[in-house]
C-alpha cells in the first residue's frame, strides 16, 4: 500500500476547456447544491405554522440574524445576507468534509515517477484557492458597503490624510486590509487542511477503528469555531469599516 | 510566486469558487434569509397582535361582568319598585271596589225603598178611590130609595166634597 497523505495542493481530475476540475471544486458544487436544497426546501411552502425543516431554518437564521445584530445594530438586515450566507457555506462545507469516503475515495496517479493517491472529493477549505476566493469576497464586499454608507469622499478618508500621522497610518491601514486575506483564507485553510492530516494520520497510519473517534469530535467543533471565526471577523470588519470615522 | 503554485492556487480556481459563493450568497438571499425573515416578523407581529387582542378581551369581559353586575342590581331594584307599586295599587284598587260595591248597595238599597215607597202610595191612592167609588155607589143605592131628589141633590156634592178634600 502506497503511503496516504494530504497534498497540499488540491489535484486536478480532469480539465472543461480552460478550467481544471480539481476534487475540492467538485465538493464545493456538492456542498453548494445541498445548501440550496436546503434553502429550497425550507422555504418551499413558507407558512406561519412551520414544518419541521422550516423550523431548522428558522432557527438557524433567527440565531445569527441575533448575533449579528448584537454588533451590527440597524445594519443587520444588510450584513446578514453576506455574513449567513459565510457561515453556513463553510459550516456545511466543513461538516460534509468530514463524512466518509470524502478525502478517502480515489485513485493512484503516477505523478512525476511517484504513485500518489487522489482522492475524488476533498473537503472545500482544504483548497487554498477556496479560502482565498471566500477572503476576497469577503473583502470586496467590506469595502464596497464601505463605500455605500460613507461616499467615496468618507471612504477615502479613512485611508488618505494630509496630515502626516493620519497619513502614515491610513497607509498601516491599506496594508492591515491586504493582509486580512491572508489572515481570513490562511487561518481557515490551515485550520481545515490540518484537520484532513491529522484524520488522515490517524486512519492510516495509527488505528482505524475506536482511535480516529476523539479526532473528529474535535474537527466537528473545529469546522463549526473556524465557520463562525471566519463569518465574525467579516462582520466586525464590516462594521468597523462602514463606520464614520473619528477623525 | 512558487508558493502559490506550492499551494495550487490558479486564478481560474479562484475565480470559479469566487463565482460559485456569488451565486450563493445571491440565492440564498433571495430564497433563504428573506423568505425565512419575513415570516418570522410576520409571526412576531402576529404574537404581538394576539397577546393586545387578549388584554383588550379581557379587559371587555371585565367591563361587561360589571355591566352585567349593574344591570341585574338595577333590575332587582326596579323590581322591587314595581312589586311595591303593585301592591300599593292593589290595595287602592281593592278599597275603592269595596267603597264602590258599599255604595252601590247603599243605592240600590236607597232605590228599592223608593220604588217600594212609590208603590205603596199608588197603592194607597188607588185604595182610597176605589173605597170612594164603592162609598159613593153604596151611598147612591142608599140614597135613591130613601131620600128625596132635594136632599139627594145636597147630600151628594157635600160628599163629593169631603171626599174630594180627602183625596186631596
Amino acid at each position: 500500500m502506497a503511503d496516504v497523505h494530504v497534498a497540499l495542493a488540491a489535484e486536478t481530475l480532469f480539465n472543461v476547456g480552460p478550467l481544471p476540475i480539481t476534487n475540492s471544486i467538485l465538493t464545493t458544487w456538492i456542498v453548494t447544491a445541498v445548501l440550496i436544497g436546503f434553502a429550497y426546501f425550507a422555504t418551499k411552502k413558507v407558512s406561519l405554522v412551520p414544518n419541521t425543516i422550516q423550523n431548522l431554518a428558522e432557527i438557524m437564521v433567527d440565531t445569527f440574524n441575533d448575533l449579528v445584530s448584537t454588533i451590527a445594530g440597524d445594519k443587520t438586515k444588510v450584513f446578514l445576507p453576506i455574513v449567513a450566507s459565510f457561515f453556513f457555506f463553510i459550516l456545511f462545507g466543513n461538516y460534509l468534509g468530514l463524512l466518509p469516503g470524502i478525502g478517502s475515495i480515489g485513485f493512484f496517479e503516477y505523478h512525476n515517477g511517484k504513485e500518489v493517491f487522489v482522492p475524488f472529493l476533498r473537503s472545500i477549505n482544504s483548497d487554498l484557492n477556496t479560502t482565498v476566493a471566500l477572503a476576497l469576497v469577503s473583502l470586496f464586499a467590506t469595502h464596497y458597503l464601505a463605500i455605500k454608507y460613507l461616499g467615496v469622499s468618507g471612504y477615502l478618508g479613512k485611508f488618505f490624510a494630509l496630515n502626516p500621522i493620519f497619513l502614515f497610518v491610513g497607509l498601516l491601514e491599506i496594508i492591515g486590509e491586504a493582509t486580512k486575506i491572508l489572515s481570513l483564507s490562511f487561518r481557515l485553510f490551515g485550520n481545515i487542511f490540518a484537520g484532513e492530516v491529522l484524520l488522515t494520520t490517524a486512519t492510516t497510519n495509527l488505528f482505524a477503528y475506536v482511535v480516529p473517534i476523539p479526532f473528529y469530535f474535535l474537527e466537528i467543533l473545529v469546522g463549526f469555531v473556524q465557520a463562525l471565526i471566519f463569518a465574525m471577523l467579516t462582520l466586525v470588519f464590516m462594521v468597523i469599516l462602514t463606520q464614520k470615522s473619528e477623525h | 510566486m512558487e508558493i502559490l503554485e506550492n499551494f495550487g492556487i490558479q486564478p481560474t480556481l479562484l475565480a470559479a469558487q469566487i463565482v460559485n459563493f456569488a451565486i450563493i450568497l445571491f440565492l440564498l438571499k433571495k430564497f433563504f434569509y428573506k423568505p425565512i425573515l419575513k415570516v418570522l416578523g410576520d409571526r412576531k407581529q402576529r404574537i404581538e397582535e394576539s397577546l393586545k387582542n387578549a388584554d383588550l378581551i379581557e379587559e371587555r369581559l371585565q367591563k361587561t361582568q360589571e355591566q352585567s353586575k349593574k344591570i341585574i342590581e338595577g333590575t332587582q331594584n326596579q323590581a322591587q319598585v314595581l312589586l311595591t307599586d303593585a301592591k300599593k295599587e292593589s290595595g287602592r284598587i281593592s278599597e275603592k271596589a269595596a267603597l264602590d260595591a258599599k255604595k252601590a248597595v247603599e243605592k240600590a238599597l236607597a232605590d228599592a225603598k223608593d220604588q217600594i215607597e212609590a208603590e205603596r202610595q199608588s197603592m194607597q191612592k188607588k185604595l182610597e178611590k176605589d173605597t170612594l167609588e164603592l162609598v159613593a155607589a153604596v151611598v147612591k143605592k142608599v140614597l135613591d130609595r130613601n131620600l128625596k131628589s132635594g136632599e139627594k141633590q145636597e147630600l151628594t156634592t157635600s160628599a163629593a166634597k169631603q171626599i174630594t178634600k180627602q183625596i186631596q
